[in-house]
């Protein structure tokens, strides 16, 4: 049989990060189709790549593997923003790494690992499973923001309730939370508009649209855009209970009056929330499962 | 010990009402300084529902949250809202006091459970307090009124608020269905049974 020769995807900018990943998702979904597929995942040409779309090429590998006929490589070279990937956490959160090539030994990304140490701003992509591993992330959250990042106490809880409820939802509503896995993840950046701190939790459960679904009164949904946008407003839960579904209407109130800006991402939709824009801006994007949130909040020690 | 217990009985008119007190330390209870998610809120509220079930009508229970430094809105909710939500169905009578927030606590208590349209009264010792959550300034004054009376009858709250009986026993009646005031049997002077009110600290 004769070998196709295998898909190559490389991101068209120098840096990946939640507002250019679809773009790069779009280039490498038609790989997954057909027997025999080969896809190489060439991220050397990058300066940098944020925690979110760190998270969406380890779940983009995962979908691939999932599709059943996908062999993948990544190429990450061993400079660049992608000697970044082992401090990050990247290679613990990746699905089936057994099943994924890399053009770096293994022993190469460890040594890389071990070199950087652990970064004090930085929570490295960190998979939680409980309400008690959840609980340890948010305490070592809070240590870095109140020892590291200086943040004044009621701030640093703030931010420690958005990832809070962020990461419960990924356990409360998988279809079967003793098997629900999330990864978090924080880190300090700096941009155009100063220094901020980027806050990512991502899951690959059953997205926001299909767990909704499970409550009759939002069967109807038309679209993961509708389904994020929904999902947001208060009361609006899988749950019939009265007092559920506020966690995501919560977190997008601190969000804001911490003047952040918040992504949502589920299936083929994703929905910005601007800093101090009311009106948020919706997309329809190439599909990924599970659902991913990235929270950025301007920097703001005591 | 994190529940404390202390019994009153109060004897006016030759009707005898017993009210027993409680008292829960959150922070004791749970061994906790935060509290994160539903399974935490459930077991929580659980814990306290079974003390409410264990009171008399008139009782109440204090919920000191000294020590605990932040809670999510999910837990909030799971906790205070069900509480709160469930009070006049399925433990009439019983009273839930706030004590021991931060002021971080209590502006997070009070976005939680303004989002769900309930109330709770907060006590700080003896002469402080406040209502949280969402409420009418009706209801802040019938509160003011009863704590500078600490015990009345409706009439003579009706005369300290300047309002018609009928519109004080409809604020009486919403604030004991909230679980915030104290109501209790008595004899009526003239014969027969009347009730009056309690502040609750």
């Amino acid at each position: 049989m004769r070998r196709e020769p295998p898909t190559v995807v490389r991101p068209t900018a120098r840096v990946l990060t939640v507002t250019n990943f679809d773009a790069f998702l779009a280039a490498a979904i038609p790989a997954s189709a057909g027997a025999e597929t080969r896809v190489v995942l060439d991220l050397r040409s990058l300066d940098f790549i944020d925690l979110f779309a760190m998270l969406g090429v380890a779940y983009l590998c995962g979908d691939l593997l999932d599709a059943g006929s996908c062999h993948i490589s990544l190429e990450l070279g061993e400079d660049g923003a992608c000697g970044f990937l082992p401090r990050s956490g990247f290679f613990d959160v990746l699905p089936a790494s057994d099943r994924v090539e890399f053009d770096v030994p293994a022993t190469r990304i460890e040594y890389l690992r071990l070199y950087y140490g652990a970064n004090m701003g930085l929570l490295e992509l960190t998979s939680f499973a409980s309400s008690d591993a959840i609980a340890a992330v948010l305490g070592k959250f809070i240590g870095i923001l109140r020892r590291r990042l200086k943040y004044r106490k009621d701030d640093a809880y703030d931010l420690a309730i958005m990832l809070s409820e962020l990461c419960h939802n990924v356990i409360d509503y998988h279809p079967e939370p003793a098997t629900a896995v999330g990864v978090a993840a924080m880190q300090v950046h700096d941009g155009q508009a100063g220094r901020f701190v980027q806050v990512v939790v991502g899951d690959r459960g059953d997205g926001i649209r299909r767990t909704l679904s499970q409550n009759p009164a939002y069967t109807s949904l038309s679209s993961d855009v509708a389904a994020i946008l929904r999902g947001v407003e208060l009361g609006v839960s899988e749950h019939v209970e009265e007092t559920r579904g506020n966690g995501l209407y919560h977190l997008c109130r601190l969000v804001a009056r911490h003047r952040g800006s918040l992504h949502i991402r589920s299936g083929c939709g994703k929905v910005y929330y601007p800093v101090d824009q009311i009106q948020p801006l919706t997309f329809r994007v190439p599909w990924l499962g599970g659902t991913q949130f990235a929270i950025a909040l301007p920097v703001n020690p005591g | 010990m994190a529940t404390m217990r202390t019994q009153s009985k109060t004897v006016v008119g030759g009707v005898n009402d017993q009210q027993e007190n409680r008292s829960i330390r959150v922070a004791e209870e749970t061994g906790k300084q935060f509290l994160w998610g539903h399974d935490d809120g459930r077991r929580l509220r659980e814990k306290l529902e079974g003390i409410l079930e264990s009171l008399s009508p008139g009782s109440v229970l204090t919920i000191d949250l000294k020590g605990i430094e932040a809670m999510d809105f999910s837990l909030a909710s799971e906790v205070f809202g069900k509480l709160y939500r469930r009070l006049d169905a399925e433990y009439p009578g019983r009273v839930v006091l706030l004590a021991g927030l931060t002021d971080y606590l209590k502006r997070n208590l009070d976005a939680a459970l303004a989002a769900l349209g309930l109330m709770a009264l907060v006590v700080k010792g003896a002469r402080s307090w406040d209502l949280i959550g969402k409420f009418a300034e009706t209801d802040r004054e019938t509160v003011a009124a009863l704590h500078r009376l600490k015990h009345a009858t409706a009439p003579e709250l009706a005369d300290a608020l300047e309002i018609k009986l009928t519109t004080c026993n409809q604020r009486l009646k919403k604030l004991t269905e909230a679980g915030l005031v104290v109501r209790v049997r008595v004899s009526a002077p003239t014969g027969g049974e009347q009730y009056f009110y309690r502040w609750p600290a």
